[in-house]
């Protein structure tokens, strides 16, 4: 059996990929505008909230308290080395509510709700669906795509601040029971360490995440070609890319938040 | 492959009047992937008329339809539905325009996580019209394509006939001026087909 290879230009790729950012984008600011139009679906809003929030809550719930107790136990044994185990509550704290917090439950979501968006968009655009729902005279960016993006980026805000929360729960159950730290004295540091700059960026950054999720994974769902294989690999390739634009985001957000507010 | 030209029922009216009819094609062409499926297809629709397209698989009869609602755009030419020229106008512009055409799809394209009546009433809901009057209306189209026993049902549950015919409802419900079907008995029984017809 011989296989042939086909070469690609690499103008082809590059044609290919502006066209994807043009289309991603157009969608991501028809999405945003939608907001400002009549009918705004807020049926379908809830029922997206239910679905993405509570939904999400029992794995968001396990990662928080995990991250929590793994970040003081791993900065714990090297605190106790120079005598400095009640800096953990500090360390805990800042580490979950600017960082860890966001970033743990924005990909923790990434992968649950930015696949099941584009499945769930793939099936229709391959069952034509969405041709129909267009032949009905609904603009299916509406009726679709912005209940997620609004959904997503509310649900994902008050997501973080539960994991947060756990986290640092999780960081005073090791603190406390295998290194002994009193409880008012974990407690105060972790609350005497944040200052607004820390607070504020921990909670702009799962808004813009839960955008990032919602609108990658509803473009890959509306862009799918190909049947189900096609619905098969929207679906993975909205996972990476939308933890992949978390992460590159995560970078610049912290970057500027430093540049306006200055460094600690 | 060139479609045939199909016959128009008045080719004097073509030249100057488009909006006389409900649905004019004007010299129409599309390709996908340079395989042309459309080459310079022109026809007229007078208004209560009906025109049956006749091709084999392929030869790119719903790609028309799907061209006549504008869900695709032509290369070339222009379409004409209930005298707006469908070509030119924007997405925003053609829901408006659509919600006077009713489309049934090869496939029926029901949407799966909603129950029959769902379906059906989608348009209504849109609409804003109130519970009792899309249950009153809905009733009544599915007793219409004799089907009201399947109302709570979803579409994974019906046949392929039933699920046809509740695609016609969806279509029918709004007493739309122009209806579109794309292949309505195909691959179904004689039965079923009769039923449809």
């Amino acid at each position: 059996m011989a296989f042939e290879l086909e070469l690609i230009s690499p103008f082809e790729v590059a044609k290919d990929v502006a066209l994807a950012v043009q289309e991603y984008t157009l969608l991501s600011a028809q999405s945003l505008a939608n907001f400002f139009r009549r009918p705004l679906y807020m049926g379908d809003m809830v029922q997206q909230a239910d679905l993405i929030g509570v939904g999400s809550l029992p794995i968001v719930i396990l990662t928080g308290l995990s991250v929590g107790a793994l970040l003081a136990l791993n900065s714990a044994s090297t605190l106790q080395r120079f005598g400095g185990v009640t800096l953990i509550g500090q360390l805990v704290s800042l580490g979950m509510v600017t960082e860890l917090g966001p970033l743990i439950t924005g990909l923790m979501v990434a992968g649950r709700n930015a696949s099941g968006m584009a499945s769930e968009l793939g099936s229709m655009i391959v069952t034509e669906q969405i041709d129909a729902m267009r032949a009905l005279g609904t603009d299916p960016t509406k009726k679709l795509v912005t209940p997620r993006v609004g959904a997503t980026a509310f649900m994902l805000f008050f997501l973080t601040i539960i994991a947060d929360l756990l986290g640092l729960i999780g960081g005073y159950g090791v603190a406390h029971l295998l290194f002994g730290l009193d409880t008012q004295q974990y407690w105060t540091s972790v609350w005497q360490i944040l200052v607004f700059r820390d607070v504020f960026t921990g909670l702009i950054k799962p808004v813009l995440f839960g955008f990032i999720i919602s609108t990658v994974g509803c473009y890959y769902g509306i862009s799918t070609r190909g049947g189900t294989q096609g619905v098969g690999r929207s679906t993975t390739q909205a996972v990476v890319a939308s933890s992949v634009l978390i992460l590159i985001v995560d970078f610049f957000v912290t970057k500027l938040i430093f540049a306006i507010f200055g460094y600690r | 492959m060139p479609a045939p030209t199909l016959p128009s029922e008045n080719p004097a009216a073509s030249a100057v009047s488009p909006s006389g009819y409900a649905i004019e094609f004007d010299n129409v062409s599309i390709a996908f992937d340079e395989k042309v499926v459309l080459d310079g297809i022109s026809f007229q629709l007078p208004h209560g008329e009906t025109k049956a397209l006749f091709g084999v698989a392929g030869s790119g009869k719903s790609t028309l339809l799907k061209l006549a609602i504008g869900l695709m755009r032509p290369d070339s030419g222009r379409i004409y539905v209930l005298g707006e020229e469908v070509t030119r106008m924007s997405e925003q512009d053609l829901f408006e325009l659509r919600r006077r055409v009713g489309i049934v799809f090869q496939e029926s394209a029901l949407f799966d996580s909603l129950k029959v009546y769902e379906n059906v009433a989608f348009r209504l809901m849109e609409e804003g019209i109130s519970a009792e009057e899309i249950e009153r209306r809905v009733r009544e189209v599915l007793r219409f394509v004799e089907l009201e026993r399947t109302y709570d049902m979803f579409p994974s549950e019906l046949s392929g006939g039933m699920r046809r015919r509740v695609a016609i409802a969806r279509a029918i419900i709004t007493e739309p001026e122009v209806l579109l079907y794309d292949s309505p008995t195909g691959g179904l029984d004689p039965v079923t087909s009769n039923t449809i017809v």
